[in-house]
């Protein structure tokens, strides 16, 4: 397992994605998956910032496991409890000059990844787990 | 830490385009220069854009926010069809994907050749 803590704030934001990303090219993902896991991981961590801990200071641990047929990616934060698997999916059929402007990211994770699971852990902090399978040669 | 650079070229077609080359990164950190950039044209007088994403390798939903954004200020637009106001020049294959997923190609024509772009304005 890999790991680096990264403090949260978007001035870090690219070194935990470039970070997952390193893992997936190392693990033979294609580009596709390797974009994927890395927006997946962008998306979350910018959630973390923005609504766990909203602008204070803290930390975003992130984990990476290379398995022979997955990258799975583990966050892990003390910012406010924060569950995004329950983020209701912007309506993509409303024409765009009537859509609502936030929603994407969480849209996107959901949409791109093979596994998205949230958790609560024992001492009160945030636990994502997301999982990109590599596609069978 | 991602980096955004904006250059701006002003072309002339049919109507005069303004094209913000956009070089580096765009995600949450740097989203808010790309959306600042256009807004300033459109103050400037610019009523075409083209966004030239030849040298973006990565762009997350905060991009498309910032699209969503300029897509809106821009105007001129129909329920039914794309805007005649905005434009995409080569995305990458990994953005033309997500451009895809979001639907915005519905609503933003998408170009492969910066004359072709300027002149279907």
């Amino acid at each position: 397992m890999a790991r680096i803590v990264i403090p949260a704030d978007y001035e870090h934001l690219s070194l935990a994605y470039e970070f997952v990303e390193a893992q997936a090219k190392a693990l033979g993902l294609s580009n596709a998956e390797i974009y994927d896991i890395k927006l997946a991981t962008d998306e979350a961590v910018t959630n973390i910032i923005l609504h766990g801990y909203c602008g204070c200071e803290g930390e975003i641990q992130v984990d990476v496991e290379q398995h022979e047929n997955a990258l799975i990616v583990v966050l892990t934060d003390c910012g406010r409890l924060y569950d995004p698997t329950k983020k209701i999916a912007p309506d993509l059929n409303v024409p765009l000059s009537r859509r609502s402007k936030g929603g994407m990211g969480v849209y996107l994770m959901k949409k791109n990844l093979d596994q998205m699971s949230y958790q609560q852990t024992d001492d009160g902090r945030n636990r994502l787990t997301m999982v990109k399978k590599k596609a069978l040669a | 830490m991602s980096s955004l650079k904006i250059n701006v070229v002003n072309k002339e077609g049919r109507v005069p385009v303004t094209v913000l080359q956009l070089i580096g990164q765009v995600d949450a950190s740097t989203y808010t220069s790309l959306q600042e950039k256009a807004e300033e044209e459109k103050k400037e007088g610019a009523d075409y854009m083209l966004l030239d994403m030849t040298e973006v390798g990565y762009m997350s939903s905060a991009g498309f926010k910032a699209m969503h954004s300029i897509y809106s200020m821009l105007g001129g637009i129909t329920d039914g069809g794309k805007t005649p106001h905005l434009g995409l020049l080569n995305p990458t294959d990994e953005v033309s994907r997500i451009v895809k997923t979001l639907g915005f190609d519905s609503y933003i024509n998408i170009y492969s050749d910066l004359d072709e772009a300027i002149s279907a304005f």
